[in-house]
């Protein structure tokens, strides 16, 4: 990773050297152990700052929206593909981003720091160190990215979710005492729609005054609400990059409905990408879709 | 003094009802709830109406703020594919509601206590019959108590991670 950090440094200064961008959005050391920042830069030699590490799990496509052209960002696989989602919702335009793809070999699982030594939290994770978001990693090329820096195997997912399977193989009753102890600890301090870079709407419904869909009460009653809206309105949308699940400071298990939606739509509808032609899953319909869902559809008379 | 409460205080002479939402859309189910009530039929008092243009107009949020607020169970009901009076409201409403009740179904909401139907206008008798064996079996099920259901997993030893 040593290699393409320093590709990556060289890159960013020819960009803004060239004044092919007037701004390098990427990684930089973080004040703490274990983290990165977001970093801005604006001058050739600043591309110094840049780092790459298998600390870098921060979206960075959060900051894409809104900016003067023309930017570049740093983007891993699941970071580009925030990119591309964002630009099928015309949020911003392709040619005002030059996008730098870095060929991912997984984050590390930050929230087992203190297990990890420092030279572990430099170097191309093992396995059994991966995010588990990484685990189940199904882009970690970013194609599609202006250049693609780096070279690492292309992933295949885990035959098995590592946080999906636990849970299934649990009753009904366990899981809904699972998830309803966890989400009586949701302080509701929006961490999770601040970092996730779908999460852009200018008035969240969680916020929302007219209609009130959220009382302002902080209790299982209005968590509920805001835990599965949060993960509908993110249905077929949301990239798996973990952010979320990294920002929450009380550890809600929100990669759990995220990835069982992901999976149930793959299921149902077929996994849609961004770069697809169609339109995003539940902007459009067929004919045949499933009737599972309709619990004893009854019918009066042959149809 | 008699009182009928359908708040969610009990006292000891008003046992548990079931309260159920039912967010029926205008064009079909609520006409077939409409015939069904003016041929007499027999139907349990339960079923609380929201009335929707159409059951694509239906939002999750919808089913997650009746939860919310006391319901026991949630019932939609809309028109038959193909039916829907604004063409194609039902398909909508088919995809994003079977992502989210398989969603519901993963937290551990119990299958029973959200229900999808498609009932025609000319399906009063469905109606009714769909009305009457949900409250049987939320009754059987007995009332949905968020605060509960986290006291249960606690008894059993399970954490919340």
């Amino acid at each position: 990773m040593e290699e393409t950090q320093q590709q990556l440094r060289e890159t960013a200064k020819r960009l803004l050297a060239e004044g092919q961008v007037n701004l390098v959005i990427g990684w930089r050391e973080g004040t703490m152990r274990g983290r990165v920042q977001p970093a801005f830069l604006t001058q050739p030699d600043e591309a110094q700052q840049l780092v790459w590490s298998p600390l870098c799990n921060l979206n960075l496509a959060k900051y894409v929206r809104g900016l003067p052209p023309r930017a570049a960002v740093v983007v891993k696989g699941c970071d580009l593909r925030a990119v591309q989602v964002l630009l099928r919702e015309h949020q911003l335009k392709r040619e005002d981003l030059y996008c730098i793809g870095v060929a991912c070999p997984g984050m590390v699982d930050v929230s087992r720091l203190d297990e990890l030594t420092d030279d572990q939290l430099r170097s191309q994770p093992a396995d059994e160190l991966l995010d588990p978001h990484c685990l189940m990693c199904e882009a970690n090329i970013p194609d599609g990215a202006d250049v693609i820096l780096g070279e690492v195997p292309r992933r295949q997912p885990a035959a098995q979710d590592p946080t999906l399977a636990p849970l299934l193989a649990r009753a009904p009753e366990q899981r809904l005492g699972h998830f309803v102890q966890a989400w009586e600890r949701c302080l509701r301090c929006s961490a999770c729609i601040k970092s996730c870079p779908l999460c852009y709407c200018t008035t969240c419904f969680a916020e929302q005054i007219k209609p009130q869909w959220v009382p302002r009460r902080v209790r299982i009653q209005e968590n509920q609400m805001f835990q599965l809206g949060r993960a509908m309105h993110l249905a077929g949308r949301c990239v798996g990059c973990g952010d979320c699940q990294r920002a929450c400071p009380v550890n809600l298990p929100l990669r759990a409905l995220n990835a069982r939606i992901a999976a149930d739509i793959a299921e149902l509808f077929g996994r849609w990408e961004p770069t697809d032609e169609e339109l995003p899953t539940f902007l459009r319909y067929e004919q045949d879709d499933t009737e599972a869902a309709i619990e004893g559809a009854v019918k009066a008379g042959p149809r | 003094m008699t009182k009928t409460t359908t708040s969610a205080t009990q006292t000891a002479t008003t046992p548990w009802e079931p309260k159920i939402v039912g967010i029926l859309c205008y064009w079909c189910t609520y006409a077939g709830a409409d015939l069904a009530g003016s041929s007499r039929l027999k139907q349990a008092p339960n079923v609380r109406v929201v009335r929707v243009p159409c059951s694509g107009r239906i939002d999750p949020l919808f089913v997650l703020r009746a939860f919310a607020r006391g319901a026991d169970a949630v019932l939609v009901s809309g028109c038959h594919p193909g039916d829907c009076h604004y063409s194609k409201g039902n398909y909508y409403c088919r995809r994003r509601l079977s992502v989210f009740k398989r969603l519901l179904e993963f937290i551990g909401i119990p299958k029973e206590r959200f229900r999808v139907h498609w009932i025609s206008a000319a399906e009063g008798q469905q109606f009714a019959q769909v009305v009457n064996t949900m409250t049987e079996e939320v009754r059987r099920l007995g009332p949905f108590r968020w605060q509960e259901a986290a006291g249960a997993a606690a008894q059993q030893g399970i954490a919340g991670r």
